[in-house]
Formats: C-alpha cells, sequence, structure tokens
C-alpha cells in the first residue's frame, strides 16, 4: 500500500497525459504504462460480478517464464551475440506492433512480448543483426498485423520471420551454424550428419545442447521443463504437444525400419532439430491451432507426419517450420470440418 | 494493486494454475474487480472447457460481434446456452462473453428463429413448480 501512495502522482501524471488532445496520437502508450504498473481499477457491470484473476499479461507472462530455461541457456552458450539478437528482435517488432497500435488507437496487446523471444531462439547465433531485425519486422507485419492483430492471425509470426529469413537469406540457414563455445562456423546440424553419413552423436550432447542448432532448440531439457510447466499451468493444451510428438515417435519408429537411410530412428528424431522447441511453444500457440479437442488431435499428428516427410525426403534437413506453417494453414478447415460433423444433427 | 499480473497471487482464485493460490489451501478472495484489460479473443479455450453444455462460447460469441446472426449460430447450439457465466468468468482476454451470447438469443427471437420446443420449457423452467411440490 505505501509503493501505491508513494507512486500515487505518478498514476496521476499518466491519466492527465492520456487526456491531453496535443498529445492524442499517444494515448495509447500512457494507457499501457498505466494498466502495467498500476492494474486496473474498474469494477464489473454485469454478471458474473466476480471474474477470474488470469488475465492476458499473465498468460504471456507465464509462456515467458517457460522460455527463461533455454533462453538462459543460449545466453550461457553463445554469451553477448545471443543477447544482442533478443534485444534486436524485442526493438524491430516492437517499433511495428506499436506502430499499429498507435495508427488503429487501439490497445498494444501482448501477444508480441512471446513472439519476439520465440523468433531470435530459432536463428543461429552468427545471424548478422540487421537480417534479425528485418525477420522480425516481416514477421510482425506480415505474419499479424496485416490479418488485424492479435487473435486474428493465421501463421504463427514467429514462424512467418523465420520462413522469410530461410528464403531471403538462405546461406545464413544453412551454413552458419556453430556449436556452443567453440568459434567455428560450419554447416553441419546433428540432423544433416546423419543424412550423409548416418552417424548420431551422444545423447547427452544433444539433450543438455553441445552440439549445432538454432539457438533456443539445444537446451532440450530446458524445454521439456518448461513445455511441461505450461501444460500443467493450463496456458498451453497439452493435446497438441503430446499428439506431435507421438506422432513422430510412431511414424519415425516404423519408416526407419523400412528406410533407414532417410528416415532415423524415433529417440533420434524426437531430440534432434528444432521438434522439441516447435512442439512445446510454437505448435501449442492458441490462436494458430484449431480449438476443437479433436481438431489439435488432428493437427499435431499431421503435423508429425509431415515433419517427418519433410526431414526424410526433401532438400531441407529441418521439417518443423514448414509442417506447422502448413497445418496453420489448414486449421481452420480442420475446424470446420470437425464443427459441421459434430452438429450434423442438429436442427438449423 | 501494483503490477497485478507479476504477484504470486496466494489468494487469488483462477481456473487455470497461473497463481500460486493452488500451491496452498487458503482462502481465496473474490474481488469485483475487472482483473484486466479488455483484448481480442486468443482462443485459448477456458471458456470452451468451463462451459458445462459443452458448447465453443469462442466460436459463438465471435458470430454475435460480427453481426452475423442466421441459421450456423441456431446450428451450433447457441440456444443450449443456460446463461451461467463461466465463460465469462474464466475468459482470459475479459471479454463478456455471456453477455454476447444473450445478446446473440435476444437478437435471434427477435428475427424469428426460436429454440426447439425442448429448450424453450427448459429456460421457462416449466414443471420446476411441480417438482417443488407448489403447482
Amino acid at each position: 500500500m505505501n509503493i501505491q501512495k508513494k507512486l500515487q502522482p505518478l498514476q496521476t501524471k499518466l491519466q492527465q497525459l492520456s487526456e491531453v488532445e496535443s498529445l492524442r496520437p499517444f494515448k495509447t502508450l500512457f494507457e499501457t504504462a498505466e494498466g502495467i504498473i498500476f492494474g486496473v481499477r474498474d469494477v464489473t457491470a454485469e454478471a458474473p460480478h466476480f471474474l477470474d484473476h488470469i488475465e492476458l499479461k499473465r498468460y504471456m507472462g507465464m509462456v515467458l517464464l517457460s522460455l527463461l530455461p533455454t533462453t538462459f541457456a543460449a545466453i550461457y552458450f553463445f554469451g553477448w551475440p545471443a543477447i544482442q539478437i533478443i534485444v534486436a528482435s524485442y526493438v524491430a517488432g516492437g517499433l511495428v506492433e506499436v506502430t499499429f497500435a498507435l495508427i488503429r488507437n487501439k490497445d498494444i496487446e501482448e501477444g508480441f512480448l512471446v513472439t519476439g523471444l520465440i523468433f531470435p531462439l530459432t536463428l543461429p547465433p552468427t545471424t548478422p543483426l540487421w537480417v534479425v531485425m528485418v525477420g522480425s519486422a516481416f514477421g510482425v507485419f506480415f505474419g499479424k498485423e496485416v490479418f488485424g492483430g492479435t487473435g486474428r492471425n493465421i501463421f504463427n509470426p514467429a514462424l512467418v520471420g523465420r520462413l522469410f529469413i530461410t528464403i531471403a537469406f538462405p546461406q545464413i540457414m544453412s551454413t552458419a551454424w556453430q556449436a556452443p563455445f567453440t568459434d567455428t562456423v560450419t554447416s553441419a546440424t546433428p540432423l544433416s550428419v546423419y543424412k550423409s553419413a548416418r552417424a548420431i552423436p551422444a545423447i547427452m550432447d544433444l539433450v543438455l545442447g553441445q552440439t549445432t542448432g538454432s539457438m533456443g532448440e539445444l537446451f532440450r531439457l530446458g524445454i521439456v521443463v518448461g513445455g511441461i510447466f505450461l501444460m500443467v499451468t493450463k496456458v498451453s493444451n497439452w493435446r497438441v504437444p503430446v499428439s506431435y510428438l507421438a506422432s513422430v515417435f510412431v511414424l519415425a519408429g516404423v519408416g526407419t525400419i523400412f528406410m533407414p537411410a532417410q528416415i532415423a530412428g524415433p529417440g533420434f528424431q524426437l531430440i534432434s532439430g528444432g521438434l522439441l522447441f516447435g512442439a512445446m511453444f510454437m505448435a501449442t500457440d492458441p490462436v494458430t491451432s484449431p480449438f476443437t479437442n479433436s481438431g489439435k488431435y488432428i493437427f499435431g499428428i499431421s503435423c508429425g507426419l509431415l515433419t517427418v516427410l519433410i526431414r526424410a525426403f526433401s532438400g531441407y534437413t529441418e521439417g518443423v517450420m514448414f509442417s506447422i506453417i502448413c497445418m496453420n494453414a489448414l486449421a481452420p478447415l480442420i475446424d470446420h470440418s470437425i464443427l459441421r460433423f459434430k452438429y450434423r444433427t442438429a436442427k438449423p | 494493486d501494483m503490477v497485478s499480473f507479476m504477484q504470486p497471487g496466494f489468494e487469488k482464485d483462477s481456473y487455470s494454475n497461473t497463481f500460486l493460490s493452488q500451491v496452498l489451501p487458503l482462502k481465496k478472495r473474490l474481488v469485483t474487480n475487472l482483473n484486466g484489460e479488455r483484448r481480442a479473443c486468443i482462443a485459448c479455450g477456458f471458456c470452451q472447457e468451463a462451459c458445462p453444455v459443452g458448447l465453443y462460447p469462442n466460436l459463438l460469441h465471435h458470430y454475435v460481434e460480427r453481426g452475423k446472426m442466421g441459421e450456423d449460430v441456431v446450428q451450433y447450439g447457441i440456444f443450449r446456452c443456460i446463461d451461467c457465466n463461466l465463460c465469462t468468468y474464466v475468459c482470459t482476454s475479459k471479454i463478456p462473453v455471456a453477455h454476447l451470447l444473450k445478446q446473440g438469443k435476444e437478437q435471434l427471437m427477435a428475427e424469428g428463429f426460436y429454440p426447439d420446443v425442448d429448450m424453450a420449457s427448459f429456460q421457462s423452467l416449466k414443471g420446476v413448480d411441480a417438482y417443488r411440490g407448489l403447482q
């Protein structure tokens, strides 16, 4: 209570600033700052007069909390470049997000907090900063804002940004990988080494992150812990990651018997590449995945099928990003079909 | 309260397990605060999980918000809603879901879509007096 009384002048000042006519275009900024620091003072007007204490800031905060082990591992492995890349992504995407909020005269929505952290964690640590900023701005702009902002996007904005960088700067995504604590920049990742030589690195190296890979996918133990934390707090639905990982496990297990040259074994497939990161944090994005429970199972199984196929038979060594983007495009169709099927006997 | 979204929340009840109130068996406090600003629906699915009738409020309230009152909404079961308001309680984005559904039902009845006979009798509570022995 003491702190609130001491900061009361600040709150009054913010409220006054948001009323000033000449600063009308920046009203959103003052309202956002007041909302973050001081919370909401309005009371409910209609039934059911008591509301849950969860709000979008807390929801996104939980996702950020679950991403912290991975982020700290990335910073520990790669040091200052990792911090620079994360900050650059937040700055560039944040500028786009705030510009759109100011132009549309709406609140700055909190979906960007998660996108701004997931996007740099999918990039190699040697990415130049200007590439990170271009990718982040492109992802937020074409992945979210043109569709209408938070809650209306079809594709995961972090994946749209990463897709843009993969297509526009292919050398960065295929030849600029760097293992932690070394200085050599190579093009060898565990998945590409399997394709060329069928050699698998040690399991502990993959789980704790001593191989090459994007910044966020390395510390797989932290990803699993974070993902389970999200599922326990009900922030993400357990159906999508469980069905995604189970389908990869089963399909890889069956495929490796018939075509071991292309399809790696199930255990190796599960802990290599961006699969755990994508399954726990990107496929579970509630806006872009189906909302029906059966739809979530279908989404997870199809993502798993596409991931195994792209990893085995295409020129790209990593299939997680493409499979999630393809299934994001199909998610509304899955929902529509499930609803039509479920309500087929209901009277229109 | 200050920075309310970062508080551990020992006394804050929530459907999602994001507060420490679920860990310790303390008494929860009910407040009539809005507990957050109104945001866009992110399809988190809490309303769908909380609905006792098994509807999809995250789908139905979009129809009402965008004014697309027609056969689709009726087929997806808007008239089966029993106005329990659990969807508004658990909503992460603080959308008045049940209020929108009620508005939608009134709009549909004004346009001539009526619920089934079963649902109408349920909503007018016919037979409750007999059950209570009052008749």
